[in-house]
């Protein structure tokens, strides 16, 4: 790996030769990583799943076309133009990876993680999914459980539901939403 | 396994301890990274290179180049592979540049605000850059087997090598999308149907109880007769 003073001059004389062009603002770079910081992130998709939760109209149309239902909430846009929502069960659990790049629903969940982006990640959860939950993220998942593996390798954008915790009975949207989970939307965390 | 076409092809790759998860990590580590993924998205704003492209800047890395570096090390290298090689800024004159941050290194980039270009990005964060496209009525429906072909030409393509060869079933029909493998290298959008096909885990690797659910493009299936 570069030292990071290397790094640095790199991208400065990057940064400094697009201002000369024109081309872009320095303070304008960073008023755009603001707002990935700032506004979007894993409590946009907590807002989905909780509505899905308390309103089985909305889950219904959530799984059948989620690009739609997360628009309902002003949900979507740039690297989740399309989305698919896939949902975690007692039989079927669902969990989603990149092996290709690092395909991620931005505008539900932000911009991904590191161990989401990593070789390690992407090499085995495809191979051995089962054995990453139950080892890397103390998953461990019954043997009657049914495990889909969802490479988002095209242009959509996977996000799971995972399953309401018991005990949230009478609970509002806000307070469930509280409860959601990034790892539990990508299904290496249960609830 | 089938061959391994760049160095990102990962999927069921071999040799891979322990995912290393931190549910509380920042986004960014280091400033710089925070950094490179604004140019990222600033450059790719205003349309300087596309988003195969920019994926297939990384794919073209050395394996262990790639294997070496960091997520946005390897952003980084992309950037500089892609406005140089499309000729916005001059390699000679970045390399110079270079030489000069490491010689003064605590000199800032000057401000500079470009409001126009953080409108642009407002509306394509918003309204999204969909590569979705007309075509002529998908080839497969839902539950049709079909084969993932043998050989993909070189160059960018999003089929991942684990299920070359492999039949698998439709399970999902999906919009028609630009075609990354001519899109990526100024061959056209050619769009294509796309669909989520489901292989079983012990189809691909003689082993596992589970389904992978791999999207492709029309072109990347074959019919199994």
């Amino acid at each position: 790996m570069s030292d990071d003073a290397e790094l640095r001059a790199r991208v400065k004389a990057l940064e400094s030769l697009l201002v000369e062009r024109g081309l872009i603002g320095a303070d304008t770079v960073d008023d755009i990583v603001e707002v990935y910081e700032s506004e979007i992130g894993p409590l946009l998709g907590a807002k989905v799943v909780a509505k899905a939760w308390v309103d089985p109209d909305f889950k219904e149309r959530l799984l059948s076309d989620a690009t739609a239902a997360c628009a309902e909430l002003g949900i979507g846009g740039l690297q989740g133009e399309h989305l698919v929502a896939v949902e975690n069960t007692d039989t079927v659990h669902n969990v989603v990876v990149c092996t290709l790049c690092s395909c991620y629903p931005w505008p539900v969940l932000g911009i991904p993680p590191n161990w989401y982006k990593s070789p390690e990640y992407r090499a085995r959860m495809v191979a051995e999914p089962r054995q990453v939950l139950a080892q890397d993220f103390a998953l461990p998942l019954g043997e009657d459980v049914e495990i889909r593996v969802q490479d988002s390798s095209a242009e959509i954008r996977y996000f799971t539901v995972p399953q309401r915790p018991a005990g949230t009975e009478g609970w509002d949207e806000e307070r469930l939403a509280s409860v959601v989970t990034r790892e539990s939307m990508v299904g290496v965390a249960v609830l | 396994m089938g061959r391994m076409d760049g160095p990102h092809d990962l999927g069921g790759a071999a040799g891979f301890g322990p995912v290393r998860f931190d549910p509380d990590e920042p986004l960014f580590a280091h400033d710089w990274e925070r950094k490179v993924f604004g140019l990222t998205m600033a450059t790719s704003t205003i349309g300087l290179y596309n988003r195969d492209e920019n994926r297939h800047a990384r794919e073209r890395m050395p394996v262990e180049d790639y294997r070496s570096t960091g997520y946005f090390e390897q952003w980084l290298v992309a950037l500089e592979t892609n406005l140089t090689e499309l000729g916005v800024l001059d390699a000679a004159v970045l390399r110079e540049r270079v030489a000069e941050f490491l010689e003064e290194p605590d000199e800032e980039v000057r401000g500079k605000d470009k409001p126009e270009l953080f409108d642009l990005f407002r509306d394509t964060l918003e309204f999204g850059a969909s590569l979705d496209r007309p075509a002529p009525p998908p080839k497969y429906e839902v539950g049709a087997e079909v084969r993932a072909v043998q050989d993909a030409k070189p160059g960018h393509t999003r089929l991942p090598a684990y299920v070359r060869g492999h039949v698998g079933i439709i399970r999902r029909v999906d919009p028609a999308f630009v075609l990354p493998d001519t899109n990526a290298h100024h061959e056209g959008e050619n769009p294509e149907n796309t669909y989520n096909v489901g292989f079983r885990a012990q189809d691909l690797w003689g082993k596992g109880d589970h389904e992978v659910c791999v999207d492709v493009w029309e072109s990347y299936l074959e019919p199994v007769t």
